[in-house]
This record gives C-alpha cells, structure tokens and sequence, in this order.
C-alpha cells in the first residue's frame, strides 16, 4: 500500500483528472505523467516559450476553449499528430504491458459511429449530438502533441540508453536534467517483498488500477484509461487512437465553386444547342415511330412488354410461312431466252412407260429366262429396263408396292442437280438424205454393164495360172495377156479364141547366162508382169516384162505397109547380140543389155502378110523388171525395176535399140511404176508415197504429187494428160487434176481390198478399177474442156464374176481401144469382157 | 577494250535477254497476239466445283442446297476438256455469280450463325435458353426463285413432272423415320389439291397402271404433265438413300406446287386454299375426296353468289393486302356499295332493257367486278370453260355411276372417273352413292369371285376388274367388259404413251381394239399366223442360199431378155414382175455406188444412224417372232398339252409344208424352193 502512496505522490496528474468528471469538460485530458500538451495556436506564435512553459491550469483552459471551438482543421491536425505520438511512445512499453490487460473489458468495439475530433460518438442521423456518456469521453484524448518533451522540468532520469543494472550498486539510478542524482526511491522497489507487492498488486486490480514500474525512473505509473484502450487497440490490430478516423468522410472544400470558370474560354458563353431539344433524340424517335408505323416493332415493344421483336415474328410465321399469290398475269415474256449468260439447259423428261412396265404386259414383253440371265451380268444402266423386270400380275389387287420407288426417285433427284448438261443437237435427218444423188447411171450409158465372153486359159497343173497383165491391140481386135505361168497369149476379141502363145519364161531364161539358169529352173516360171500393145497403129509389136527381162513381141498382126514398117522398127533391136554394142549410153550399158532372139521362136503370123510374129529381143536389166510402158509414138518404151537403185527407170529406143539412164540417183525409195505423158515431154515416176513429173527436155522436175497413199499400185493418165488417177494397195482411188494443185482432187475408198489396176478409157468418158476383193468399178469420168468445171466422177457400175483365189482377185483390167468394152483378169486364171448391153 | 576489232560487232553477253531478231511489228505478224490467261476458252467460262466453294464461301453441303433450290446445275464444257481437267464437274461462271448474289447465301450464313448460337447454349446444358433460341431460326421464302425460275406460267407446268412425282412419293411415305410428319402431310395435302383440281376439269389424259405405280397425264392449258403415284402400300426406303437431298428438293417443288395450284384454282375461279377444314379431313375416306368436295362446293357458291365473285375481283384488284386493316375497311365499304350498285344495275336493267350499258353510270372498279362475276359465273361446275379435248374426255363415262369396292385402291380410280365424266361411290359413310343405289352401271371389284353379300345388290349393274376403267379411258372408248368380268383373265394392260405406228409393233390387243372401234371384227388369228410363220420360216431359210443363184441368173437372164423378148410376150405378167424385180434392183445397185461416193464424215453418219434403225428393227422383229411363238403355243395348248413350246411349232411347221407340198405335186407343179435345195 505504502508503495501505493508513494506512487500517488509522485503523480499527481493522474488524481486530478481521474475525477474530471464534470459536466464542463467534454473530453478527457489525459497527459500522464508527462505534459506535453501544447495548444497549436500557441505553438504557431510563440514556439520558444512554448517549449519552456509550465502551466496546467492554462492548458485545461485552453482545452475547453477547444471544446467550443469547431475549427476542424485543427482538430483534424491534432488527431494526426496524436496519432504519430503514440506510435512512438507506445513502442517500447509494450512487451510489459501486455499480461495485465487481458481482461479489461472491451467497449470500444461497441461505438460503431465516426468520433468527431472530441472524441463523441456521433452517429449518422444527429451529427451535432453531443456525447454524455463519461465512460466513452474518458477514452477519448486529444493531445497536443506540441512536443517529444515528456520531462519538461526536467526532473526525469536523463542517462539516456544505457543498462540499468549499472546502477544497481549505487543509491541513485541517474542524474536529472539538472545534473543532480535521481535518487532511487524505493530502494526495497526491486528486490522488495514479494509479499506486499502480490498484495499490492491484487489491490490494484480490485480497484482497477493499472500500475506498471517505471524503471528508468524508478516508479509506479498507474495507467489511464485511454492508454489502457490504446493498449488494446494496438492488441487487436486495429489503430492505435481511437479519435484516429481510417477512413473519414470526404470534405468537398471546392464545393460551390465553379470549376471551369477559369482558363482561356472560361467565360465563354453557353451553345445554344444546350437550351434546344435533341436532334439526336428526334431521329432516334423518327425512327422509332417508323417502324412502329411499317409494323417492325409494336407498342409492346416500346413500352418493354416485348424484350424482342423476333418472338411475335416468329409467332406470326408459324401460321403463314409462304403464301401463295398470283405469280403469273400471263403477260410474261420469255425471261429465260433472253436472260444474259449460258442457255438454260432444261432437264430431259423422264421416257414414258413402255407396254413392258405394264402390270398386266402382252406376253410377248416379257423377258425369257436367257434374257434374264443376260440382264443379271449387265450393269443396271445398260439393261433396256434400268431395275425393273417386266412381269405379270394376273390381277391389280396382286400388285404391291415398286421395290425401287424411292430409290428410283432419288437418283433421278441427283440427277437433276449434279449431271452435267449440254445441249445436244439431235441430227434429225433422213439418213438417205446423206446418201448423195449422182445422175442417173442409164443417162451415162455406154458403160460395161454384163459380161459376154469369157477366155478360159488352158492350164496343164492343178491351178489355172493366174493373169497378170492384159493389153489390148489399138484396132482392137486382138487381146493379149501375160500370166503367172510365165505364157504371153494372143486372143481375139470377137471369138475369145486363142491365137498364139509363147513361154516367155523359158525363152528369157534360155538366153539368160548360165549361172542364173539353175535358179531359174528351179524357181519354176517367172510370171509375166506388164503387157503394152505398141500405141502406134502401125507398129505391130508389143512390150512384156518377164523376170529380169524386157521383152518386145512382134505380133504379126499387121498387114503388109505395117509389116514394113514395124520391121524397120525392129530390125536394129533384132539385131542386138548382146555385147551392148548397141547402147551409147555408159550407165545405160551396165544396167541393160540387149539381146535379139534368133527367128527359130518365131510363129506363124496372124495375118497373111503379118511379117515376122514371135519374141524379138529381150532386154536384160539387173533386177525384177514390173512395169514397161510405151512412149505415145510407140518408139520410147520405158522399163521399171524397183529394185536396181539408181537404174531402177530406164528409157529406151526400140528404133535404135538405145537405152538410157535418166536418173544418176534413187530418189524417194523404189520406183513402182512409170510412163510418160500421152503429148508433152512429160515422165510420171511413181515411187510408193508420191509421183514425181520430170521434163524429159529440160531434165528438170516440174512437180511432185502427193498421193495419200501408202503404197501406189498403179497409175494411169488420162488421154488428155491433164489428169492422172492413182490407185494403191490401202484400197484408195485417187484422181489428181495436174492443173488444180499437188494434193488430191478426190480420193475414193469403195473397194474392200487392194486396188490393183486403175484405168482410163482412151475415148470414151470411163474409168476403172480393178481390185483383190473381186470387183471391177466402173465409172463414168468426164473430163471437161472449160476448166472452170471440175471433172464428174459418177460410179455408173460394179462388175462381178472373179473369184478371190489366193486372197487375189481382179489382177488386171483394160478398156477397149474403141468400144465401151472392159476386160478384166483375175487371179482365177480368167479373162472376163464385159459389154455395154 | 583493247580485244575488241574494229569493225566486229561487240558480243553480247549469255546474260542479256534473248532477242529473236526481228521487229516486233514482224513478231506480231508472224506469231499473233500473246493470249492473256483465263481470258476465253474453258478457264474464263467454266469453274470447277472446288473452286466454286472457294469463290462462294460455303461448304459443299450448303452449295448443293442452293444448286438445288436455284436449279443450277453444271455444264459439259464444249470441246475438248484438257486432259489434266477430266473427269471434273464444271459450272458456268456465271451461273456461279448467279449463286453469289443470291440472298439466300445471306440467309444459310445467318442460319450457321444461328446455329452457333443455338449450338453453344445446348452445350452448356442450357436446355430452356436454347429452345427460346430456337424460335428465332432465320426463316426464308422461295417465292423469288419460282419466279425466276420460271417467268412464264408454261415453263412452270413444263418442269412440274418431276415436282408432283415427289410429292406423290412424300404422299404415300410413312410420316415416322426420315422424313417428318410436316413434310409428309404437306405432300399429303398438296396432291390431294392438285388431284381434285384435275379430276374436277377432266384434264386427265392418260392413265396407267405400271409396276412402278400409276402413271398419269394431265393436260393443263395445253402442257402435258405426267406424274406416277405409287402404289399404296408401304414404301421401301434403302438404307443408303440421302433425304437430305429429296427435302430440299421438295422444299422447292411445294413453294412451285402451291403457286402453281394457285394460278389453276384461280383460273377456275376458286380462291386456292381451299378451306379444307380438320372436320372435312377426318370425315373423309382421303383427303382427295375431302379436297373434291370442298371444291365441288365452292364451285357451286361461286356460281350462285355474284358478289362472292365480285369480292375477289375487287381482292385482286386490290392486291394481296389482307395484312392491313385499314384497306380491309375499305374493301367492305366498296363492296357493299358495289351490292348496292348492283341492285340498282338490275333494276335499271328491268327498265329499259334497250339502254346501254353506258348509261348506267358505274365506276371503274364496279365494271371490272361485273366482268369478273360475267366469267366465274361460266366457270362454275356445271359449265367450266373447258377446252374441245376436256368436254370430249368428259362425255366418255357421262351417265355411269361407278362404285369402287373396298378393296381397290380408291384414290386414282375416282380421279380417272370423275375426269371422264363418271360420278363415283364407294364404301364408307362419306360417299355420296349407296352401295344398293339403282343408278350404279358399274360396280369396281377386284375379287377372285363376288361374296355372297354382293348377291342382294341390284342386277342392274356390271361387275368389272378396275383395269377396264383406266383401259376405257386410254382407249376412249367404253370396252365390252366380258374380258374384264370379275375373276376372268385380263387382257394385257397397255401404255397410252407408245405410239405404235412409231414403234413399228402393234400388240394383239391394240389391233381387236382398233378394229372394234372401227366395227370390223378381226378374224381369228391363229391359222393364218401359223401359215405366215411358216411360209416366212421356209423363205428364211432359203433366202441366204438363193441370193447369189438369183444374181447370177439374173445376169445370165440380162443377155437373154432380148432376144426372148418376143416369147415373154405370151406371159406378160412375168415379164412385168421381173421388169419390177430388175428395176429395184437396179435401184438398189444405184444406192450402192452412190453409197461409195459419200464422204469420210457422211459414210460414218449413215452408218451410224442405219445402225440404230437396224437395232430398233431388230427389237420389233423379235416382238413379232416371240407373238407368234406364244400364239401357236397357245393354239397347241388347246389340243395337246405337255409339248414345249419349241418342239410343239417345229412339229406344226413340219407338217404344215409336208401338206402345202403334197397339194402342189397333185397340180403338177414343183416346188422351186424345194428342187434348189436338192440340186445343191
């Protein structure tokens, strides 16, 4: 207790204002032991005296003036400022404090309202309400904060930081401000009884008295309630002060002021679009009663009943989604025809039913079981009836439902979408209208229409041998032919009767050397291959080619004049012995060589005075001779041996019994066939592919044609000279006009097989050709002198009558030298004449 | 510099540009104009499909919806197609900006928006959020694209064959499964509307009955529309068969139908929709009958009230605005002083019949309203403007009542009698005609025999198959029905749509008919078929062998006809046959040659086409030979039993020629044919 009352002594302050309960005082002072509460008026004006003054009694005055006083600028400076010391001051107190508080009840919790700088309670609703609650105003403290100075008289403990305990052996615990000892109290204060202070200490607490020791100063402070509270507060977290407002209510102190009413335009007139209703506004209305008007929004929707127009739209489509109106007026035009772009291409039509798709079909649609079995393997597309199979149902309740109904209709559905469409031009022509019309073959008459006589060549083997050339007399009255059996025989025309023969075959091999003789028996007998009459009416010989060998014939046929001459003719050729004497030419000497045959061949002439009648001479030549051809004058002759090279085309002069060589060079591969042109010095050269034209005189060529064809057979030129026809083993017919160009006038292909032998009539308008398939075509081909008009060319007849032996049919054909007449070989070993009947 | 010669000119370097050496001028002349690419040919008038995707921006799915709905469809390029673009599916370029200004792309894109938006909130299990979205689907019209499809009302019924065929497809599919109920009962509802509207004008042309279905054809204002309806029993739906693709094509062909059966009713006179109400529907035995009747109600108020007509007039004046009330209004106020005008035309009429029509004063619209009542009243049902053709079908059945028996299929058979001018009853409480009624002249039954309950019906009427119908009609002409009788054998049921004549074959069937209706009565055909048969079959078989003989006789006979001339004489009969003989041959040598002077291009043409002649004879031919092998079946049927059919005609040939030829030897003369064959 003594301890007690000491302590009391020391502090006075704490009596004084623990009883400041009077109703004057609203707020509670509490300063402690030190005084450090310094008024901020003062502290402005006066800060030396400040800090030297002593006064209590001025101070509590000057609190209650700030009790009336409302100045809240102050207030609020001072809360800040309490706040900051007591930060500080608490800070190393309260390690010791903390046991004692524990159960200090706790009210501050329960003042929810904001404290005003007097620390009242004030709640929202009376803001000037004042607190007279003595137990809340005790907590409450304003200080003054004016300075750190808590010793003002300096009478405190000045020893600054410095370990107690080295005061323990002496009788004072430091010096004051004033250098004089602090003498230790209560010495008994530290190591004292335990005893008496329990005691004490229990005392305290009944009186609610908080005492803590002081032991730089070596004393008892009793706290007060607000550092009690402050303790507290620090202990729950919250901030320290309880005046202290963490978040006070924003003060606008420029309110009432206007902001903008400075800078440059700060005092510029208000727009005049501020006083006027809203163009914006307006349109947005406009709009609005717009749609309103066209039934886009409702009412409802304006006035929020609707949250979206889409709802009632909705609504509205279920019941009427595309109803039908007048679409057509029946005015419309053809849009579709006139429309830019592609054509509209409509869809087919799908075919109508056929009697076969019947229920109840005739028997005869009804498929058999081949027929069935047939349409299994085909792919549904290719059978006539797609999936349906025709059948029969006696009856329509037996009928049910079409297995491919939908499927049917499906593809027909793709098809409509995804087939390409084109437009397709239906040809509906009558198909004889491309058939064209040619003149009436009997207004083209006369023409070889039927066969009348037949010459039957005798034949001694198995096979009649077949005829390979044929040549007819320029009187017409005598037929040669040369056949495969190596025979050159001379009919007449009128009797079909055989007038002479002779093997060529064997004379020419006879008078060949004799290291060919062997092969040459042994190949058996080389075929006749070309016959010409001599053009020349007077000279009465003709022209054969056998093997290697060109032979001349005299035939014997003439009457005395022309026996003279043709003896002239022949004389220097006869005479020939075959040491090449005869042959000026030095390349022509290699290549042939004459040989006269001796008069013991010789046969009977055929007229009386015929003259001599048998082979003449033979021209022996390197290679296979194929063609021998006539010059017009029937002098010239010219050979062809394709495969002797550069002598493959040899001219020769019976008259002299000269040859010569015209070509130093193979050109253009082998030279199939050759003759000259019926007036001009002209020689036509056909090797396979084209027909070359020399100029004999200028030794130039004057144009090459281009036949088409891959293998010319034969060629033949018409009596004008103008037109050349061709026909070749690709079963061509080709007419060339020498005036139009070097290409084909006209290329027929009528014949089945090969073309053998192609030829003009010498005066009637007729062409004909001879082919392996058995046939002779006859045509009408007239040739017109104005050449403005192009040659006719009208098939007027097919001769038959030839069989096909060996894959070899007609081999040779000639016309009559004056009569519309056809003769025609075959490889069945017969002669056929066909008359105009 | 210092190698260089003077007087050389300076080399270029391998790095210059190549310059040909000549002038451009010269260039230009020599090689022509560089071409620009895609500029013309394939690549600037067709696209490919892929690149028409790209162009347009939608996927393959949508784009076939709208090649569908826009009826675009890809072309074959003219020409030849490059070798690296074979096999592609083209489309014209400007088909495909057709497509692209299309405001029905606008509509799928939204959709797919919509679909996002619908999408996402089922994704999140949000099930009432998204079925309110779903009330919001974009919804579109096809009005336009019928339009523009078909600017004329003739190229709408031009490509209606293939619209009605899948609607009457959709008709008769289940409504469960793959196609929806909505759909199916729309097609229900449509044919039903376009069968009512052809049964009540006649204008059925054709009709038959194939395995496939009912085929039918209508003549409307001069255009052929045909149509199949399957037969009423459950349809076979294959797995593989995509409904998209045949909705959407029905999607079209509704929107065409209902504007089409608009145009139609309307031209009769009858506002289209008919008000066929739910009680009408389900009181009826089918919606045909409903639709029929509905119609046939209409027609008669239309013919009794003139200002129901007047009404319309003034609608259609108006236009189509029932939308708006106000116009509404309107429109009654004008009718009823239209009403009131009339009465007063009337009376004025009464007056003084003489007077113009001009002084009566009447306003514009009140004119027109006349005129239009002037025409609904001759369109009414007793007299429908009905064209030659229709009035003539219509007389065919007038007067006979027909009753359709329980079980035949009713729908098509009251649409063939009512168009032919029938009128028609059938089993159930909505038919207008009792089954005991007197005035019934044909009862429809398809039976093996009649029940016993038919016994006590009046004898008055004839008991036919329903093919005798659909025969009748085709035939235009009433068939006796003795072949036709309840349980007899059929005769064959033919389509209308062969033309014989062009076909080259006339079934048995159409010739008793023909014949009937021309009142020759054709004899019985068996013997002489059989005789023919033989005779073609000796000739057959000789022919082949004898042709060369007859050339070379005939070539022989050439050289001797002159000199024989005199003798010919006698028998000038022969020679004029043989002068014919020679003439066609002749003729035909002619044909021959001029044959051989025909170009590449025309010879390969003939050839071409005389092959499809030849195969088209061929099928005829077989038709002929496999009729009389089944008649002389038959014919032996009748006497002998248990042969084949080929053993049975080799063994009547047999013995047919084995009597012809004894008959000949009895004259004296020799069979020619037979001593051919000897001699060889």
């Amino acid at each position: 207790m003594a301890r007690k009352g000491s302590k009391k002594q020391k502090d006075p302050e704490p009596v004084i204002e623990e009883e400041g309960d009077d109703d004057s005082s609203e707020s509670v002072y509490d300063s402690g032991a030190e005084e450090y509460e310094i008024d901020e008026e003062e502290y402005d004006s006066d800060a030396q005296s400040d800090s030297d003054e002593e006064e209590e009694s001025e101070d509590e005055e000057e609190f209650e003036d700030q009790g009336s006083d409302d100045d809240e600028d102050e207030v609020l400076e001072r809360q800040i400022k309490a706040a900051r010391e007591e930060d500080e001051d608490d800070s190393g107190d309260e390690l010791e404090i903390i046991d004692d508080f524990e159960n200090i009840p706790r009210s501050f919790s329960q003042t929810k309202g904001k404290r005003d700088k007097d620390g009242k309670v004030v709640t929202k609703d009376d803001e000037d309400g004042v607190i007279n609650d003595p137990e809340v105003s005790k907590l409450m403290h304003t200080d003054d904060f004016s300075s750190d100075d808590e010793d003002a008289e300096g009478e405190g403990n000045r020893i600054g930081r410095v370990p107690l305990h080295w005061y323990d052996e002496y009788d004072h615990i430091g010096y004051d401000a004033h250098g004089k000892k602090v003498v230790k109290q209560s010495s008994k204060g530290a190591g004292g009884d335990l005893l008496d202070q329990a005691l004490q200490n229990q005392d305290d607490l009944e009186n609610k008295k908080y005492i803590v020791h002081d032991a730089l100063n070596d004393k008892d402070v009793q706290l007060t309630e607000r550092q009690l509270e402050i303790i507290r507060r620090v202990q729950a977290g919250a901030f320290a002060h309880p005046e202290f407002e963490a978040y006070p209510d924003h003060i606008n102190y420029f309110s009432g002021v206007d902001q903008m009413d400075f800078g440059i335009n700060g005092d510029r007139y208000e727009p005049k679009a501020r006083f006027q209703p809203s163009k914006y506004e307006k349109a947005k209305v406009r709009q609005m009663l717009k749609k309103l008007e066209s039934g886009a929004i409702t009412m409802d929707y304006l006035t929020g009943k609707i949250r979206d127009m889409n709802d009632v739209r909705r609504e509205k489509k279920e019941g009427e989604d595309d109803k039908p109106f007048m679409m057509w007026k029946g005015d419309e035009e053809d849009e579709l025809h006139f429309r830019k772009g592609p054509m509209h291409i409509a869809a087919p039509k799908l075919p109508p039913p056929t009697h076969a798709t019947s229920y109840n079909p005739p028997d005869e649609y009804l498929p058999t079981e081949e027929d069935l079995k047939e349409w299994e393997d085909m792919d549904v597309k290719d059978r006539p009836h797609g999936l349906l199979i025709p059948k029969k149902f006696k009856n329509l309740r037996s009928v049910g439902a079409y297995e491919h109904a939908v499927r049917e209709r499906f593809e027909r559905c793709l098809d409509l979408y995804l087939c390409p469409r084109v437009m397709k031009r239906r040809l509906n022509i009558d198909p004889e209208s491309l058939v064209p019309s040619l003149p009436k073959a009997s207004d083209l008459r006369p023409f070889p229409t039927s066969k009348c006589i037949e010459f039957d060549t005798p034949y001694d083997s198995d096979e009649a041998p077949m005829i390979r050339c044929l040549t007819v007399s320029p009187d017409g009255q005598f037929l040669a032919s040369g056949a495969s059996d190596g025979f050159v025989r001379i009919w007449e025309v009128q009797t079909g009767r055989l007038l002479r023969s002779w093997n060529l075959s064997k004379l020419v091999s006879t008078g060949e050397d004799n290291d060919d003789e062997a092969e040459s028996t042994n190949a058996g007998p080389k075929a006749v291959v070309s016959l010409e009459w001599n053009p020349n009416r007077s000279h009465h010989c003709m022209l054969a080619a056998v093997g290697k060998c060109a032979v001349v014939i005299a035939t014997g046929t003439g009457g005395t004049d022309d026996a003279e001459l043709t003896e002239a003719l022949l004389s220097s050729a006869a005479a020939c012995s075959g040491d090449g004497s005869n042959v000026k030419n030095a390349k022509a000497k290699k290549a042939v060589i004459w040989k006269g045959f001796d008069n013991s061949s010789d046969s009977d002439p055929i007229s009386a005075f015929g003259g001599r009648c048998g082979p003449i001479v033979a021209l022996h030549t390197s290679k296979d001779v194929v063609s021998a051809k006539w010059h017009k004058k029937g002098d010239y002759f010219v050979t062809v041996s394709p495969k002797a090279l550069s002598a493959a085309v040899l001219i020769h002069q019976l008259n002299k019994a000269a040859s010569q060589q015209p070509f130093s060079k193979n050109k253009g591969g082998e030279v199939q066939r050759a003759c000259f042109h019926p007036s001009k010095p002209f020689l036509f050269v056909a090797t396979k592919e084209h027909i070359r034209v020399y100029h004999l005189v200028k030794q130039t060529m004057v144009r090459r044609l281009l036949s088409g064809c891959k293998w010319i057979s034969s060629l033949d030129i018409h009596p004008s000279g103008d037109h050349i026809i061709v026909g070749s083993l690709d079963r061509k017919m080709v007419w060339f006009d020498l005036d139009l160009s070097a290409t084909p006038y006209k290329t027929l292909r009528y014949h089945e097989k090969a073309l053998r032998s192609v030829n003009f009539h010498p005066r009637y308008p007729l062409m004909a050709s001879s082919s392996d398939d058995g046939t002779v075509h006859v045509f009408h081909s007239m040739v017109y002198s104005d050449l403005m008009r192009n040659p006719l060319v009208v098939p007027v007849k097919v001769l038959r009558g030839h069989s096909v032996v060996n894959k070899l049919g007609v081999i040779a054909s000639i016309f009559h030298p004056t009569q519309p007449w056809l003769f025609s070989a075959g490889a069945d070993g017969k002669i056929h004449l066909y008359q105009d009947i | 510099m210092g190698n260089r010669i003077k007087g050389k000119t300076k080399k270029k370097s391998i790095k210059a540009a190549h310059h040909s050496g000549m002038s451009s001028k010269r260039k230009l002349s020599r090689f022509g104009k560089n071409l620009k690419k895609n500029n013309a040919g394939l690549e600037a008038t067709f696209i490919t499909r892929s690149a028409v995707l790209k162009k347009l921006q939608i996927t393959l799915k949508d784009f076939r919806r709208l090649c569908i709905l826009k009826g675009v469809y890809p072309r074959e390029p003219r020409g030849r197609t490059p070798s690296n673009k074979k096999g592609q599916v083209f489309y014209h370029i400007k088909d495909v900006k057709a497509l692209a200004h299309e405001p029905l792309l606008d509509k799928f894109r939204e959709f797919r928006t919509f679909m996002k938006k619908v999408r996402r909130a089922a994704g999140r299990n949000e099930k009432d959020e998204a079925a309110r979205k779903d009330s919001f689907a974009p919804t579109y019209t096809l009005h336009h694209l019928v339009r523009e499809r078909y600017p004329r009302f003739q190229d709408a019924l031009g490509d209606l064959d293939d619209a009605l065929a899948l609607t009457y497809l959709f008709a008769a599919l289940p409504s469960t499964g793959r196609v929806s109920a909505k759909v199916t009962k729309k097609a229900q509802s449509l044919a039903a509307q376009w069968g009512a509207y052809c049964a009540t004008t006649s204008s059925i042309t054709k009709s038959f009955v194939s395995v496939k279905g009912i085929y039918m054809e209508a003549n409307i204002q001069g255009t052929n529309v045909c149509w199949v309806i399957p037969h009423s029993y459950t349809q076979n739906i294959p797995q593989d068969v995509d409904f998209r693709v045949m909705t959407t094509f029905f999607e079209f062909y509704e929107t065409l139908l209902s504007f089409v059966l608009y145009k139609v009713y309307n031209d009769i006179g009858v506002r289209y929709p008919l008000p066929v109400t739910s009680v009408e529907l389900g009181g009826s035995s089918s919606a045909l009958s409903a639709n029929l009747h509905v119609l046939k109600k209409v027609l008669n108020q239309a013919g009794s009230s003139a200002s129901n007509a007047i009404a319309e007039a003034v609608e259609e004046q108006t236009g189509d605005s029932e939308q708006k009330n106000v116009e509404s209004n309107v429109k009654r106020s004008k009718l009823k002083t239209i009403d009131e005008a009339l009465k007063q035309v009337e009376s004025d009429d009464d007056e003084d019949m003489n007077d113009d029509e001009e002084d009566v004063d009447i306003s514009g619209p009140l004119k027109d309203a006349l005129e239009s009542m002037d025409q609904s009243r001759a369109s009414s049902v007793q007299n429908l403007s009905l064209d030659d053709e229709a009035t003539k079908r219509k007389r065919l059945f007038a007067g006979l009542t027909f009753f359709i028996s329980r079980e035949v299929p009713k729908g098509y058979l009251e649409l063939v009698c009512l168009a032919y001018g029938g009128s028609v009853g059938w089993e159930g409480s909505d038919s207008p005609i009792s089954a005991k009624d007197p005035s019934i002249t044909h009862h429809i039954v398809d039976r093996p025999k009649l029940p016993s309950s038919y016994d006590d019906l009046p004898k008055s009427r004839e008991f036919v198959q329903p093919q005798w119908l659909l025969d009748s009609a085709n035939f235009s002409f009433l068939l006796p029905t003795s072949k036709y009788a309840v349980g007899a054998e059929l005769p064959p049921h033919l389509s209308p749509w062969v033309d014989n004549e062009e076909e080259g074959y006339t079934p048995a069937y159409a010739e008793e008919i023909d014949a009937l209706k021309n009142g020759t009565i054709l004899p019985s055909t068996t013997g002489d078929v059989i005789a023919e048969a033989e005779d073609e079959d000796a000739s057959m078989s000789s022919d082949d062998d004898s042709e060369e003989e007859e050339i070379q006789k005939d070539e022989g006979e050439n050289d001797e006809d002159e000199e024989s001339e005199e003798e010919e004489d006698e028998d000038s009969e022969a020679l004029q046959k043989r002068r014919a003989k020679r003439k066609q041959k002749e003729e035909e040598e002619a044909k021959a040659l001029a044959k051989t002077m025909m170009s590449k291009k025309g010879a390969r043409l003939y050839n071409r086409m005389q092959y499809g002649l030849e195969k088209k004879q061929a099928a005829v031919e077989l038709l002929h030979k496999r009729r009389k092998e089944i008649e002389i079946c038959k014919g032996k049927n009748k006497t002998e039993d248990g042969k084949t059919m080929l053993k049975a005609k080799v063994e009547r040939l047999k013995s047919e020629r084995r009597a012809v030829e004894k008959d000949y030897e009895n004259t004296g003369g020799s069979m020619k044919k037979k001593k051919r064959r000897t001699k060889k």
